[in-house]
């Protein structure tokens, strides 16, 4: 029983450690990515306003997340799709069609050849081989 | 509110907002699914386009105000009208 306690314990320390490696680097990217949109516009952005937005963002994340998962298990798939994504913001007819745009992008540029193999064989592996790329 | 049309420029703060998204769906108890990786980037446009849209709103009001730096007090003005947006 003490052994049970002691691994459960043990990964949830994995995961929390795991959550705020995520959190920092989720850091990073958005601070990047408010300092270019500042930088356009001419203007400065306290430290502390990024910091705030990059939470907020993860948060959104998380939900987000939760959310893609229930629309693809209401579907009966088990895996995400852009549709799913785009049925997360359709609240906001804006923001939707944008996101729809993007997706056509998205599309747009993935079609050559052999559409149909990547299709069935690459869904699976792709994730994993990005999350291979991240750990270190 | 009017999202604009994304330029080009920043596909590498893309990719790493993409890379801590995903690790973010597969690590915090979302094992049990997988994500398409073309999702996974669809979803990092929509958290790209969440940080934007907060900068860009808070720049309004900071600039209403005659001042050049985004403070937390204008960040406060749009918080919630933003969150009702995503």
């Amino acid at each position: 029983m003490e052994d049970c306690f002691d691994v459960s314990d043990a990964e949830k320390e994995d995961d929390e450690e795991a959550t705020t490696h995520l959190r920092d680097r989720f850091r990073i990217s958005t601070i990047s990515i408010a300092e270019s949109e500042v930088k356009q516009n001419n203007m400065e952005i306290s430290q502390s306003v990024v910091v705030c937005i990059s939470d907020l963002a993860f948060k959104l994340a998380e939900q987000l997340a939760d959310d893609l998962e229930l629309f693809a298990h209401h579907a009966n798939r088990k895996t995400v799709n852009m549709n799913d994504v785009i049925l997360s913001a359709h609240r906001n007819k804006h923001l939707a069609d944008s996101l729809r745009s993007f997706s056509c992008d998205l599309k747009a540029k993935e079609p050559q050849s052999e559409k149909k193999r990547k299709k069935s064989s690459n869904k699976e592996d792709k994730p994993l081989h990005s999350v291979l790329q991240i750990d270190p | 509110m009017k999202t604009a049309r994304l330029p080009r420029a920043r596909v590498v703060s893309w990719r790493r907002e993409g890379s801590s998204f995903l690790a973010a769906v597969v690590a915090s108890r979302h094992r049990k699914k997988g994500a398409n990786s073309n999702a996974v980037r669809l979803s990092c446009e929509l958290l790209r386009l969440f940080v934007r849209e907060a900068v860009q709103r808070a720049a309004i009001i900071a600039e209403a105000e005659g001042g050049s730096k985004i403070e937390a007090t204008h960040l406060e003005r749009i918080l919630p009208q933003l969150l009702l947006d995503f």
